[in-house]
Formats: structure tokens, C-alpha cells, sequence
């Protein structure tokens, strides 16, 4: 509620699915023309699992155990570039002025960038994801099963948490270091909760002995979604 | 300009630090003097109590950064944003300094400086965040936009604390612990060693109140320098 | 052995705590210092305007 109380219009008249679609299309077409952010994405997640590699050795018989935790980490800091870009992306450019000032809800703003933001980082763990399989040595199907079912949920938070403080983040001297600073000691129920998911299930657990974590990954996805929704507008008002 | 001002009373600015003194040394007095050795762990278990002292501050400090911060976007009122700041600040301080004794406590205990048991766990995301925080106001561009946005801060990291509690005990469960000691179980047997926690527990309690006085003076005095010099600023044109 | 633990988390607690005082005196007494100056400044515009 408290996020409309500025704007001052009511949201419905414009409809909100309607308003959520144009700035979900606006970013995609961006990208779907410019590929900078997905391309980005990539390139740096590589190179982490990579440089990751370099630090847990991927041929040892022990790989399995390093597995979940180099790939989570690979996406982690791609991913956290990215949602910083795809806020400071509207302020080089002079848009975000624009943004703010068109008659949308600051909440729905929120909820738009975090869906374009989601999307483009399944994108890119859906490149990430096999090539980490291909590099640990993995087996193929049963390791991209599974993660099919961690990524999707983990993302969603990242996505939530990471839209958020962005925009707290934009405001600040050194801006590329403070998101991770403010985002990840927030964001560790998320990662721990993504990192243990993926290695028992690596390992062949079922998927009952992860519920838990997957309820404590929803709970966080419905919690900075709504906090963010609420504050959305806090964070980004001049 | 001055009205903003809490009145500071010479009563108040004597009684103050001489309540803290005086609970200090009734403490220091107990923990060294008073109280007897503990009869697994020897001398060093003298530590606990002040250990045990810091966390009290610690926890109503971010518990009031949560309240304070959550009641200052809702009523934009500067006072609430005075207190944050100097609750966190505080708060950072003595979750240091519990986390410092309580890695001199774990050495000579349990033969190692770091656990990841989870309390020490949470113990370090909960000072990443409000170091976070502090950081967070010093590095925004403008210092009212810094307060609103260490405001959405704070409420999150109270939002989440719940969420990092659970997934620092389940990560933990699943691996088996080095040490499954709980500080809990170090057994305050003898009523005058619960007696001198308590005294502890009051006496830090007393130098985290006083402290946070001294604080929010200063946040008051910041934001009447900044206005002041504002109207320099303007009239200098 | 031991006491040099002890004594070193007492240390520890009181370095910090005094530390932090000491700072934080520094800076209100900065702080209206700077206060001072800026409402000296201020009045002596004022009473420029008047002249």
C-alpha cells in the first residue's frame, strides 16, 4: 500500500499487467538488440568457473564436493554485475528521470526489472549450467535435472534481493563494490540454501531430504519481493 | 535550531557515566575478585561473563535499528533516523568486541579461534550487515538519501534475520559439528557466578545506554552543522 | 598460560570501548566547534546586512 501513497493515481486504471509488460518488453528488446548484458554475463561466469577451477582442482575424485560451490559462486558474481547494470544502464543513459516521472506505480517498476532481471539470468545459467557439467566432468542429464529444479527458485531471489539494493546502490560512491556488500551477508539464507540443494541432490538424495530448503528459498523469494514491492519507492525517490 | 537539541542537564551528564563507573567496578570487582574458579574451565572462564554481556547491547541495538528505521519511513521524522544510526553503530561495536572475547574465550576452550558453529556463523552475517550499513550512510551521495536507504536496510536485515537463523542451524546440522560444546553448557553452578552475570549484564547494559545518549547528541549536532552551513552557503551567494 | 588469555579479553573489551569514547568525544567537540564557527560566521552576515 505504502508504495502508491506518492504517485498519487490509482494502478488498476492503467492496469498494472499491462504497464508490468511494456517496461518487461522495453528491457528485453534492449537486450535482444545489444545481447551487452547477457554476453557479460556469460563471458564473466566462464571465466569464474574458470578461475574457481583453478582454486578447487576439477579432476580430483573429490570434484563433487567443490561442485555446488564453485558454480553458485560463479553465478553469484556474474549475476550481481549484472543487476548493477541493468539499473545503472537507465541512469547512463538518462532514462531513469523518465522512468520515475511516467505515471507507474514504483512498485511495479520493482517487480518489472526483477522479472527482466530474472529472465536474463536464467539465460545465462542455462549456458552457464552445461558448461560447468562439461568442465567438472558431470554426469549430463541427471546434474542438469536437478538444477533445473534449484536454478529457477534461487534465481528468483537473487533477481528480487539483488533489483533492490541496486537501486540503493546507484546513489553511492563506489557503486560496483556496494551491491555485493549490501546484497550477499542479506542474501546468505538464498546461497547456502542453493549450495547444500544442489550438492545432496547431486549426490542422489531425494528430493524430500532438500524440502526444507526449498520452503526457506521460497520464503526468501516471497520476502524480498514484498519488501522490495513496499520500498521500491524509498529507494529510488530524488 | 537549538530546540532540537535533547536536553543535556548537568544531572543527567553526571549521573549518567556515574552509574556506568560504578556498576564497572562493582563488575570488574565481582568477575576478578569475588567470584570463584570454575572448575572445568579454571580462570578463563571469567571471560564468559563479559562475553556473555556484550550481546545484550548488541541485540537490542539492531533491534532497535529495525523499529527506529521502519518508523522513520513511515513518519520521515529526522529522530528516528539520529537513533538508527547510533544503535547500529553501537551495536557494530559491541558485536565486535563479543566477537573478539568470545574467540579469546574459544582458544584456550576448545583449542580453536573460529567454528563455524552456527550462533558464530549468524553472529558474523549479522555484523557484515550492519557494517554494510555503516558503510552504506558514509558512501551515499547525499546524506538524506543515505538515511533513507540505510532505513530500508535495517528493516531488511530484520525481515531476514529469521531466514538466516534457519539456514545457518540446517547448514550446520547436516555437517557434523568440530565442537558440539554449547557456551550455554558451561554450567553457572554457583549462585554467585549467576549473581556477577547479572552484574556484567547490567554494567554493559548501562555503558550501551549512556553511549547511545552520546550518540544521538552527536547525529543531532551533525544535522545542525549541515543545516548551518547550508545557510552559510545560501546567504554567501 | 591461561590469564594471558584472560587478561588479554579484558584488554581487548576495555581498548574498545575506550576507544570508541575517545572518538566519539573528539567529534561532538569538533562538531560544536564547527557549530560556533558557522553561527559566528552567520551573525556577523547579518549584522553586515544591517550596517
Amino acid at each position: 500500500m505504502a508504495a502508491h501513497w506518492k504517485v498519487g493515481y490509482s494502478p488498476r486504471s492503467n492496469g498494472t499487467a499491462d504497464l508490468m509488460w511494456a517496461l518487461l518488453w522495453k528491457d528485453l528488446l534492449l537486450e535482444l538488440r545489444t545481447k551487452e548484458t547477457l554476453a557479460s554475463l556469460f563471458l564473466l561466469g566462464t571465466l569464474l568457473l574458470l578461475v574457481l577451477s583453478f582454486a578447487f582442482d576439477p579432476t580430483h575424485p573429490m570434484r563433487e564436493q567443490s561442485a555446488p560451490g564453485v558454480l553458485w559462486v560463479a553465478i553469484i558474481f556474474s549475476g550481481t554485475s549484472a543487476i548493477n547494470r541493468s539499473l545503472l544502464r537507465e541512469r547512463e543513459n538518462d532514462c531513469f528521470s523518465a522512468l520515475l516521472l511516467a505515471p507507474i506505480d514504483r512498485g511495479t517498476i520493482f517487480l518489472a526489472k526483477t522479472l527482466v532481471n530474472f529472465l536474463l539470468l536464467l539465460v545465462a545459467e542455462a549456458f552457464l549450467i552445461p558448461l560447468f557439467i562439461f568442465f567438472f566432468n558431470l554426469p549430463f542429464a541427471h546434474t542438469l535435472g536437478r538444477l533445473c529444479l534449484v536454478a529457477p527458485p534461487t534465481t528468483l531471489g537473487f533477481a528480487a534481493i539483488g533489483t533492490l539494493f541496486s537501486a540503493i546502490s546507484l546513489r553511492t560512491r563506489a557503486r560496483e563494490i556496494m551491491l555485493p556488500i549490501l546484497m550477499l551477508p542479506l542474501a546468505s539464507p538464498l546461497f547456502l540454501a542453493a549450495v547444500e540443494t544442489t550438492g545432496v541432490l547431486m549426490e542422489g538424495g531425494s528430493l524430500s531430504q532438500v524440502s526444507h530448503w526449498f520452503k526457506l528459498t521460497l520464503a526468501f523469494d516471497l520476502t524480498f519481493l514484498v519488501v522490495g514491492w513496499l520500498t521500491f519507492e524509498y529507494a529510488v525517490s530524488e | 535550531m537549538t530546540a532540537n537539541t535533547p536536553k543535556t542537564t548537568p544531572i543527567t551528564d553526571l549521573l549518567a557515566p556515574a552509574a556506568v563507573i560504578l556498576s564497572m567496578l562493582t563488575a570488574l570487582y565481582m568477575v576478578f575478585i569475588a567470584v570463584p574458579n570454575d572448575a572445568f574451565q579454571g580462570p578463563v572462564q571469567r571471560i564468559f561473563y563479559v562475553h556473555l554481556a556484550m550481546w545484550l547491547p548488541t541485540f537490542a541495538a539492531f533491534g532497535i535499528v529495525g523499529v527506529t528505521s521502519l518508523l522513520f519511513l513511515w513518519k520521515k521524522d529526522r529522530k528516528w533516523d539520529h537513533i538508527a544510526t547510533g544503535s547500529a553503530e553501537l551495536g557494530l561495536l559491541f558485536c565486535t568486541l563479543g566477537l573478539a572475547t568470545g574467540c579469546i574465550w574459544a582458544k584456550p576452550i576448545w583449542g580453536t579461534w573460529w567454528t563455524w558453529d552456527p550462533r558464530l556463523t549468524l553472529t558474523l552475517i549479522l555484523w557484515m550487515i550492519y557494517a554494510a550499513y555503516l558503510l552504506l550512510r558514509n558512501l551515499a551521495t547525499d546524506p538524506n538519501q543515505g538515511a533513507v536507504m540505510a532505513a530500508i536496510l535495517g528493516v531488511s536485515g530484520v525481515v531476514d534475520l529469521y531466514l538466516v537463523n534457519r539456514a545457518v542451524y540446517w547448514w550446520r546440522g547436516i555437517h557434523p559439528a568440530v565442537v558440539v560444546t554449547k557456551e550455554g553448557d558451561s554450567g553457572l553452578t554457583d549462585p554467585m557466578m549467576r549473581i556477577t552475570l547479572m552484574v556484567c549484564l547490567l554494567a554493559f547494559f548501562l555503558l550501551f545506554v549512556w553511549l547511545l545518549r552520546l550518540r544521538i547528541r552527536t547525529a543531532y549536532l551533525e544535522d545542525q552543522v549541515d543545516d548551518l552551513r547550508n545557510r552559510v552557503l545560501v546567504t554567501g551567494v | 598460560m591461561n590469564l594471558s588469555f584472560l587478561f588479554a579479553a579484558f584488554a581487548v573489551v576495555w581498548v574498545g570501548v575506550l576507544a570508541y569514547v575517545v572518538s566519539l568525544s573528539r567529534r561532538n567537540r569538533d562538531l560544536e566547534h564547527d557549530l560556533e564557527d558557522l553561527r559566528a560566521v552567520l551573525e556577523q552576515r547579518s549584522s553586515n546586512d544591517r550596517s
